[in-house]
């Protein structure tokens, strides 16, 4: 013979279960919702149909064609993790491309400690500021090489600069030779200084095969210590260049 | 002692998309910025898809796709796998925040052609298995009939309750009910079709 209890159960799951898909498109009143949600926390049996309706439900957003946000939105979110982080923001740092998949890393060792970090030359312009982001095999400066992608890249001919405009603070990289980033991946241009590591902005203009990405005095370019590209992907992201202040 | 039956799983329905076991939800619970990039990767196109749909207006929601990382980041220690597939929880998430957004442009009276707005730019393509899975789902909404369709539709990217969409259609509250009920029941009855 069925409990009290079990026969009340029984009573308030066949009184719910008509609204549980109605739950699981979330479209209850807030007073049907507060009743449903406190029935599926002690029925274990309609919980696991709410969970089946609602996987259902997810097939309508699934249904529409994927459209890719801005390419700002996801350098938005990982300044607001590391702002959100305690001081050790640059160990976090680490630990994301500690997980590095594959990684093509160039080592430039030549430049001379100076007052301005980085390999700063002067071209065109008194004002404008030029730091070389040397290519990896045609370098003379050591480069390590590391580089193991499906499909294979070609990133040896590669060579980046970024001008920096010494009055107005305004810069832009300029990568020539990079291909363009496998669907679903993006470059991202990282600094590091004393006050942590700081993603700058995503390369998103292509032309000829050279990739531009400009930025503001937002950021004060001259405290960098550490410069690096990476490619972000669905997997994995992976250094490709990396100029250290000496 | 009989065991409950375990949730019925399909190499191709909904958990089979990205993250479908929620471990890099965990792995971001845990404080790992990794797993929130490999997340965003994989599901951004989507989320964002989302957002666009709900709220017609592009900026919008690219502000709106941040703040549902950046909830998902947050928030991603509450997931629960029993609940719902990771992947129904994120939009879910996403459904929300737009809808909010939605509301809240709606009450600052901020023209409401801007919903209407037409999309710009190149859809951008998701990753391999939501394109798989898009097809699918796609193929599941589209044996539905037009009603049935538009009404789910309604209710999932306007966010219109059961009163607001029998107060819109001038039903009564309890044949819009059952309307959703039978066009969720034809969802479920085309999805095993369609994985046949």
């Amino acid at each position: 013979m069925r409990s009290g209890f079990g026969a009340f159960r029984q009573a308030e799951c066949a009184g719910l279960r008509e609204d549980l898909p109605l739950h699981g498109l979330d479209v209850l009143e807030p007073a049907e919702a507060e009743r449903m949600e406190r029935h599926l926390r002690r029925c274990a049996a309609c919980r696991a149909e709410a969970a089946r309706l609602r996987d259902l439900g997810a097939l309508l957003p699934v249904a529409l064609e994927p459209c890719e946000p801005p390419p700002d939105v996801l350098i938005d979110v990982l300044r607001r993790v590391r702002a959100a982080r305690a001081p050790g923001a640059r160990h976090a740092v680490a630990r994301w491309l500690g997980a590095i998949a594959a990684a093509l890393v160039l080592a430039l060792l030549a430049a001379p400690r100076s007052a301005i970090p980085l390999i700063w030359t002067y071209e065109d312009s008194p004002d404008i500021a030029v730091i070389n982001l040397f290519a990896a095999i045609d370098s003379p400066l050591s480069a390590r090489y590391e580089y193991r992608t499906e499909p294979p890249m070609r990133l040896d001919q590669s060579v980046g600069r970024i001008y920096f405009n010494t009055v107005t603070g305004r810069w832009r990289l300029v990568v020539h030779g990079l291909p363009r980033p496998p669907r679903g991946s993006h470059y991202v241009l990282t600094t590091e200084s004393e006050n942590g590591t700081e993603p700058l902005g995503v390369l998103e203009r292509w032309e000829w095969g050279v990739a531009t990405l400009e930025g503001n005095a937002a950021y004060d370019l001259t405290k960098t210590q550490r410069l690096s590209l990476e490619l972000v992907s669905s997997t994995a992201s992976i250094r490709l260049l990396e100029a250290d202040a000496h | 002692m009989a065991t409950p039956a375990a949730p019925r799983t399909s190499k191709r329905d909904v958990r089979t998309l990205p993250d479908e076991k929620g471990d890099l939800l965990r792995r971001m619970a845990a404080g790992e910025e990794e797993a929130l990039v490999a997340l965003y990767a994989r599901t951004a196109s989507l989320v964002h898809a989302v957002a666009v749909r709900i709220l017609g207006n592009r900026e919008e929601a690219g502000d709106v796709t941040a703040e549902v990382f950046w909830r998902l980041w947050t928030r991603a220690g509450s997931f629960d796998p029993g609940h719902c597939s990771a992947l129904a929880w994120i939009l879910t998430v996403a459904r929300r925040m737009a809808l909010d957004r939605r509301r809240s442009l709606l009450r600052r009276g901020s023209a409401v052609e801007r919903f209407r707005a037409e999309l710009e730019g190149e859809p951008a393509e998701g990753g391999e298995d939501a394109m798989v899975s898009r097809v699918e789902a796609a193929a599941v909404l589209a044996r539905l009939s037009e009603r049935d369709r538009s009404l789910l539709e309604s209710a999932y990217f306007e966010g219109l309750s059961g009163n607001d969409i029998a107060l819109r259609d001038r039903l009564p509250l309890g044949t819009v009910k059952s309307r959703m009920r039978a066009a969720l029941a034809r969802l479920r009855l085309s999805m095993g079709t369609v994985k046949r």
